[in-house]
């Protein structure tokens, strides 16, 4: 684990890094959307967040000593005998997979191998150190639920948001609470592949977290063939340019199974 | 007597008695750790539902069997017995026809398997948790917490719902609109109202429909559908924040309106116009202290 930085602000573009405050001092974060303060007491740690409304597009990020907790936000209290001296928040994606529906229809021919950088918002585990007390995992963004499968009765609760479905690396914007996924699309059938959703299985794939503050998962290759509806999910052992080992943040949530099916593409479920 | 009790005490007929209270109190131990047992085995595998039924039949059938063992100790012939509950049960079937249909009923339903424990069903006009399916009633809980006992007979001639079997929900909003009100800009308000609450499904889409044109509003319906768990949540959300879109909006939601006609042949209504400071007058007077 990384040293804590002793009472003064945090390097801000690796918000992951743990803070050490004194006792009565308060710290707020913005991670885009999300406010978060915490308060160290006597034999205490206060901890109150909020989204703001409306600010989805919101790419702010900072970090620094406040006055007091705001007034009005509700607070949950965490006692102890001997309060931990450090916070520490980690990026965790979500627990569903995140379905993303593209701005406009998106094609892939017959054969076609196609790379996408599709983002997706993280939570945030607030924990103490030493001790590793988890306080909460908290979303930076709420997202809407939605419904992934090709009937009400056979399908996935899943979280539902919109992407550009870039394809060119340097156009992904760095933004602090979402962490983009590069899916290689792999069109193995004789038939054109349209793509309006595309369900990203996010509590497969593990955070990493890079020095420049962006956030990054493991890869991902959809393989769609014409032997049946669900595509091949595979996590590719490939980590994303620039990404190593070393940066991991955060395990997946959930271990993929060999030679999963999922349901991957909306076209070809939508009835 | 005393004489009498030790020759009792003494007799073979005692050991019985004795050996058959200890083969009940035996049994009831035996069966109770045999569907624990049981229970523990299972947990894991299978769904609440078969695990109850399963420990139950342990130990009845566990039971049973001690129960049986402990007659023949006291020397009744089970043949015997048998027969004569057989001659019993065409009497008592009689006597009681409520019973035994509800018993062949609860079979029915154990078969069948309309919900589980802890689904929420409804009937009739009682909505409650399922809290155990026996083999003559179903208990629910409703949800002010009141105990419910419903015979399987009435469960299997009535309809019922089972509110928790799928994982999805969808709330039909009937709405009425003002007459002067433009129709597409009411589908936009709805269709934004439902994009931006988190509990609205993104998929399946709200469904929009023009009922028709009511007695004083243009009825719509508009359907949106949310997560199972949070169906109670998203209906208070959605309405409230419905009524503040279409505030926002000027959009009128039109309580029933009535126009009297008196015909062409009557003279119209007499209306007299009050001025309003003639009205705060007249108040100012009626306040004064007499």
């Amino acid at each position: 684990m990384q040293q804590p930085h002793a009472n003064r602000p945090a390097p801000v573009s690796r918000w992951w890094e743990p803070v050490s405050i004194k006792q009565g001092q308060c710290w707020h974060y913005a991670i885009g959307p999300l406010q978060l303060y915490l308060q160290r007491g006597n034999e205490q740690w206060l901890l109150a967040w909020e989204q703001a409304a409306g600010t989805e597009n919101d790419h702010k990020l900072s970090s620094g000593e406040i006055e007091a907790m705001p007034c009005g936000l509700p607070a949950a209290r965490y006692v102890f005998k001997n309060p931990p001296t450090d916070f520490c928040l980690t990026p965790r994606l979500l627990e569903r997979p995140v379905v993303v529906k593209t701005h406009q229809p998106v094609h892939v021919p017959p054969g076609e191998r196609m790379v996408f950088y599709i983002s997706s918002p993280v939570c945030v585990t607030v924990a103490l150190s030493p001790s590793a007390v988890v306080l909460q995992e908290i979303p930076t963004l709420r997202l809407s639920d939605t419904w992934f499968g090709p009937s009400t009765l056979i399908g996935e609760l899943c979280y539902a948001d919109k992407t550009q479905a870039r394809n060119s690396r340097a156009e992904v914007p760095l933004r602090p609470h979402r962490a983009v996924t590069p899916i290689t699309i792999h069109n193995s059938s004789k038939e054109l592949l349209t793509i309006e959703k595309l369900s990203i299985p996010v509590p497969y794939l593990s955070v990493y977290g890079l020095t420049d503050g962006t956030l990054w998962t493991d890869s991902v290759l959809l393989e769609h063939t014409e032997a049946g509806q669900l595509a091949t999910l595979k996590i590719t052992k490939d980590l994303p340019e620039g990404v190593s080992a070393g940066d991991l943040l955060t395990e997946a949530r959930l271990v993929l199974q060999k030679g999963s099916l999922v349901r991957a593409f909306a076209s070809m479920f939508s009835d | 007597m005393v004489e009498y009790l030790q020759v009792f005490f003494e007799s073979e007929r005692f050991f019985s008695v004795v050996k058959a209270a200890l083969l009940i109190i035996v049994g009831f131990l035996a069966a109770s750790l045999a569907a624990r047992g049981v229970y523990k085995l299972m947990l894991g595998h299978f769904s609440v539902h078969h695990l109850v039924l399963c420990k139950r039949l342990t130990y009845w059938v566990v039971l049973s069997l001690f129960l049986a063992s402990a007659l023949r100790e006291l020397g009744f012939s089970l043949g015997v017995l048998l027969g004569a509950a057989g001659v019993l049960t065409v009497a008592i079937g009689f006597a009681s026809q409520t019973s035994a249909s509800n018993l062949i009923s609860g079979l029915f339903l154990v078969g069948e398997r309309p919900f589980e424990l802890g689904d929420v069903i409804k009937v009739g006009a009682t909505t409650g948790e399922v809290l155990s399916i026996d083999l003559l009633s179903v208990k629910l809980r409703t949800y002010d917490n009141l105990y419910v006992r419903i015979p399987n007979e009435s469960l299997i001639k009535t309809e019922m719902v089972n509110l928790t079997r799928f994982p999805i929900r969808r709330f039909d909003l009937l709405i009425g609109v003002a007459y002067k009100e433009d129709i597409a800009k009411v589908r936009e308000v709805l269709c934004k109202v439902a994009n931006a609450n988190p509990l609205s499904l993104d998929e399946p889409e709200p469904m929009f429909l023009f009922s028709g044109f009511g007695a004083s509003s243009l009825d719509i319906q508009f359907s949106v559908w949310g997560k199972r768990e949070n169906f109670r949540d998203l209906r208070n959300s959605f309405q409230e924040e419905v009524k503040l879109a279409f505030d926002a909006a000027g959009i009128e939601i039109p309580f029933p309106h009535s126009t009297l006609y008196v015909g062409s042949e009557t003279e119209p209504f007499p209306v007299r116009m009050v001025v309003a400071e003639e009205n705060t007058d007249a108040k100012k007077s009626n306040d004064k202290p007499k």
